[in-house]
């Protein structure tokens, strides 16, 4: 879940309408048609969109991360049957949808949320759900912190933690749930005094625009699924 | 009592939302295999409960559980997944998670308890292709560049019994989450006021 | 610009006042200061100024309220809050956005306020608070102060007429209270008109036009800035109010007898990743004293004490009688976090205690319910821990510490936010309870409170220990 709160890169950086397109896109290319030669060009393409945008750490550890899978993948020929059917049935959905993520990824790591917020809004989306959807963003650090000293505070008293788990469950809940609606009612003060929810519309300081390499890329993935479609089978 | 949301309930949306929308993330990451990931609905019920309680006992109005289930499909199935289908299913389980709520007034512990069995169980969306588009997944295995045994491995796990087992022991996680999370109601959150 | 004629008030449908028909007058540009014990509606009235009150927590309100002449129940508070600005006390919980710069720009957003606009006063108000280098950050990595000064600037980019502050002060360390201090006078001086209820008064001397002394629901005394500042100590605590001037730090005392260590820290070090944040060596504390661990924010007092406790995985070698491990010094510290409420967990106060005991040991309760007694806790054993105030809160945590007959005892911050009637209680249940405990650490930047209850100081700046001294006079 990592979202990048200030800094969004620093290349050509893609609308973020245009890579939620993307993403619908390339769902259909994998859906609609199988897997060919032009859904792995498509995550290559991802790759070299991410990598324009100036950000190169998510790509070298994915390039790691298959780089193990493949060594393994091939070791595992030599492997009796039952292993052989577990592993593969274990590292499977890694490389099924590995197109999908690299543009989930593409848009996790070059979207601020101000810039997404203000593209969600230029999509029409409501305040009902734009509101909340920028109120879990700012609460996903916070439940982190909270749940850290809950779990802190739980190391002083050796009496909790043994036994049942799900009474550990329970003394987790009691603090975090009692602390987060708190902090939600003291946001709830500091927000409407600022006047959140005052009109049916906000506005935004960021301009979602498209520009050329948005349409670039647009066409680029839509070539890809025509070519799968009529083009020849490779 | 006002039926439509306010902003003060769009915050506790947006809270209880992300403490939901997290959890299942962090299974997810822990939980990435289609083998595994079968487990994530019998636990994700087991550990979500309280939560989701509390969420329909502070909230109260109708729209509430599809905002959750709106934005659990956009972060979790579309953003993180990818997947638009997984993103489709998540909604379409939230919608009759709402709808079993409303019918009790969102105040009833057997509706609420049906509603919680509905939204906790959007993760078929993720491993269900494996039981209904059997031929889809084989071939895109296969195309992916593994043996045909290594499909057929997989698609041997996906057995109705296998299905049950998961059913079954995801409703009984729905059961006895709701228990401890009605008990935790009464003895923590209403008590204090805040439930 | 404000007017409050006799207003009264009562939460839901309660019939204790909270506000006892309560008059008064705020002129354009003027800066009051509302002061009081805890709980004597100060609070209230600012909730009255920006509109909280009743439009959003409800109850009996009667008499009038006017506000640059509009009535506050007349319109909503979003509506409002083009003219009032607020800002609060706990910096965790009064930010909408995880970065700086939406945060900044929140109101204008909600106020409709066009592109063009917005980024003038963005301009503008980068210049005037001096932020530039807060502009685009995660909120999460700031400072205290940075968090409050970002607070301010952000209310102050919906360009309102009135500001009230809610305890501005209350989590802060000095520094970041002097840095708070200037955006207020420079708030003033621009103009706005300014209503603050604070507990801490020393920092706000010199910019208050008149202050307004409450207790119990009703105005109790107005002073003019410069009759409030001659009120005399006696009268002063008589009043139940902080210090007015800045208060100094006692002398250290000029022969320190050594007393007995309690316990000697040879080495601590405690890592964040590869940055060592905290090395301390050869620091000895004092047995059964009040011992105060002081130093600015990020000088490694709260990593010292995580270390310490064993919270945190730290190269330690700690030893009383004899060396402990990680494991035994978890068993034998207890930590009691600024935010209490993390480390209550039961359903009742009583509960709380018997966490981990049989609860039908008739014996273990006895001495639990003995325990609750020295606490004044007694009468609260059936009351849900999260229900209670925050000083009772406070003392729950305190005694599951003694009832697990911990050693040594860590206070992160007890006093901040609270007036002087729970400052000296909080000194006296410390100095109450040292003797039963090895020694007391409380980490505090509060001079106030240490003057009251302190022994012996150690500095910290950078992770290590610059001083460790006795302090004169014994409390």
């Amino acid at each position: 879940m990592e979202q990048s709160i200030d800094r969004a890169g620093v290349g050509l950086i893609l609308d973020p309408r245009t890579k939620l397109l993307l993403l619908i896109l390339v769902n259909v290319l994998l859906y609609s048609f199988g897997p060919s030669v032009y859904l792995y060009a498509a995550t290559g393409f991802a790759a070299l969109l991410i990598v324009l945008a100036g950000v190169y750490r998510p790509l070298l550890y994915m390039i790691g991360m298959y780089a193990v899978l493949f060594f393994v993948n091939r070791l595992m020929g030599f492997a009796p049957e039952g292993i052989l059917q577990t592993w593969s049935a274990l590292s499977l959905p890694l490389f099924l949808f590995l197109p999908l993520f690299m543009y989930a990824i593409l848009f996790f790591t070059t979207t601020t949320i101000g810039d997404a917020a203000a593209a969600f809004h230029k999509m029409r989306l409501p305040n009902v759900l734009l509101i909340p959807l920028l109120v879990m963003f700012r609460f996903f650090p916070t439940i982190g912190q909270e749940f850290r000293a809950i779990t802190n505070a739980m190391k002083l008293r050796s009496a909790i933690g043994r036994g049942n788990p799900l009474r550990t469950v329970e003394y987790v809940y009691v603090p975090l749930l009692f602390s987060l609606v708190k902090t939600g009612e003291e946001l709830t003060l500091a927000s409407l005094t600022r006047g959140l929810g005052l009109h049916k519309d906000r506005t935004y300081i960021q301009d979602p625009k498209l520009r050329w390499f948005d349409y670039g890329a647009l066409v680029v993935m839509i070539f890809l699924i025509v070519a799968r479609r009529w083009g020849p089978t490779i | 009592m006002q039926n439509q949301l306010r902003t003060k309930d769009l915050i506790t949306i947006g809270i209880f939302s992300a403490i939901y929308i997290m959890a299942y993330a962090v299974l997810s990451g822990v939980l990435f295999t289609p083998v595994l990931f079968m487990l994530m609905l019998p636990i994700g019920a087991l550990l979500m409960g309280p939560v989701y309680m509390l969420y329909i006992a502070r909230t109260q109005k109708v729209g509430a559980i599809t905002i959750m289930g709106f934005l659990t499909a956009l972060i979790i199935g579309f953003l993180v997944y990818g997947n638009i289908l997984i993103a489709l299913v998540i909604f379409g389980f939230a919608l009759l998670a709402e709808f079993a709520a409303y019918l009790g007034k969102y105040k009833s512990l057997k509706w609420n308890i049906l509603s919680y069995s509905f939204m906790s169980f959007w993760a078929v969306g993720v491993f269900g292709p494996w039981w209904v588009a059997r031929d889809w997944i084989r071939e895109l295995t296969i195309t992916s560049g593994y043996p045909a045994e290594f499909a057929d491995g997989v698609l041997s796990l996906a057995t109705p019994l296998t299905l049950f087992l998961i059913i079954a022991s995801t409703l009984i996680s729905v059961l006895i989450s709701s228990f401890v999370a009605n008990r935790m109601l009464k003895k923590h959150f209403v008590r204090a006021g805040i439930a | 610009m404000i007017t409050l004629s006799d207003v009264s008030f009562s939460y839901g449908d309660d019939d204790k006042r909270v506000l006892d028909s309560v008059s008064l007058h705020i002129d354009q540009g003027e800066c009051v200061l509302l002061c009081g014990k805890s709980g004597c509606g100060k609070s209230t009235v600012l909730n009255l100024i920006n509109g909280i009150i009743p439009n959003h927590i409800e109850g009996t309100l009667t008499g009038t309220v006017t506000v640059n002449g509009v009535q506050p129940k007349d319109v909503r508070i979003q509506e409002l809050s083009a003219t009032v600005g607020s800002v609060f006390q706990n910096p965790k919980s009064q930010f909408f956005s995880l970065n700086s710069s939406d945060e900044l720009l929140f109101a204008c957003c909600n106020h409709r306020v066009p592109r063009q606009v917005m980024q003038e006063r963005l301009a503008e108000t980068t210049e005037t608070f001096n932020i530039a280098h807060l502009l685009n950050r995660n909120i999460f990595g700031l400072s205290g102060g940075e968090k409050q000064k970002l607070a301010c600037a952000s209310v102050y980019m919906n360009r309102p007429d009135v500001y009230v502050f809610d305890e501005p002060s209350a989590n802060l360390d000095a520094s970041a209270i002097q840095e708070l201090r200037q955006i207020i006078l420079a708030l003033k001086q621009a103009g706005n008109t300014i209503v603050i209820a604070e507990h801490r008064l020393h920092y706000l001397l010199g910019i208050y036009d008149s202050v307004i002394y409450m207790a119990s629901g009703k105005i109790a005394g107005r002073y003019r800035q410069e009759d409030f500042v001659n009120i005399p100590e006696d009268e002063r605590r008589q009043m139940g109010l902080r210090a007015i001037h800045k208060p100094t730090l006692r002398e250290p005392k000029p022969q320190a007898i050594e007393s007995e260590p309690a316990i000697i820290v040879e080495t601590l070090t405690c890592r964040h990743g590869n940055k060592v944040a905290v090395q301390i060596e050869n620091l000895k504390l004092p047995k059964h004293k009040v011992i105060a661990v002081v130093g600015k924010n990020g000088a490694g007092k709260s990593t010292f004490a995580a270390g310490f406790s064993g919270i945190h995985r730290a190269t330690a070698k700690i030893a009383d009688e004899k060396e402990m491990s990680r494991r035994e010094r978890l068993k034998r510290t207890f930590l009691v976090m600024q935010d209490v409420n993390h480390q209550l967990f039961a359903e009742s106060v009583l509960d709380e205690l018997m966490l981990g005991h049989a609860f039908d040991d008739t014996e273990r309760i006895q001495q639990a319910e003995a325990t609750l007694e020295q606490l004044n806790l007694l009468q609260w054993r059936d009351e849900h821990p999260q229900c209670l105030s925050g000083g009772q809160k406070q003392r729950t945590a305190i005694s599951t510490a003694l009832f697990a007959s911990k050693s040594y005892l860590i206070f992160d911050e007890p006093t901040s936010g609270v007036d002087l009637i729970h400052m000296m209680r909080v000194a006296e249940l410390i100095q109450g309870i040292k003797n039963r405990v090895a020694c007391v650490l409380v980490i505090t930047h509060d001079i106030e409170f240490i003057n009251y209850c302190c022994e012996y100081v150690v500095e910290m700046d950078a992770g290590r220990v610059m001083n460790a001294y006795q302090l004169d006079v014994d409390v």
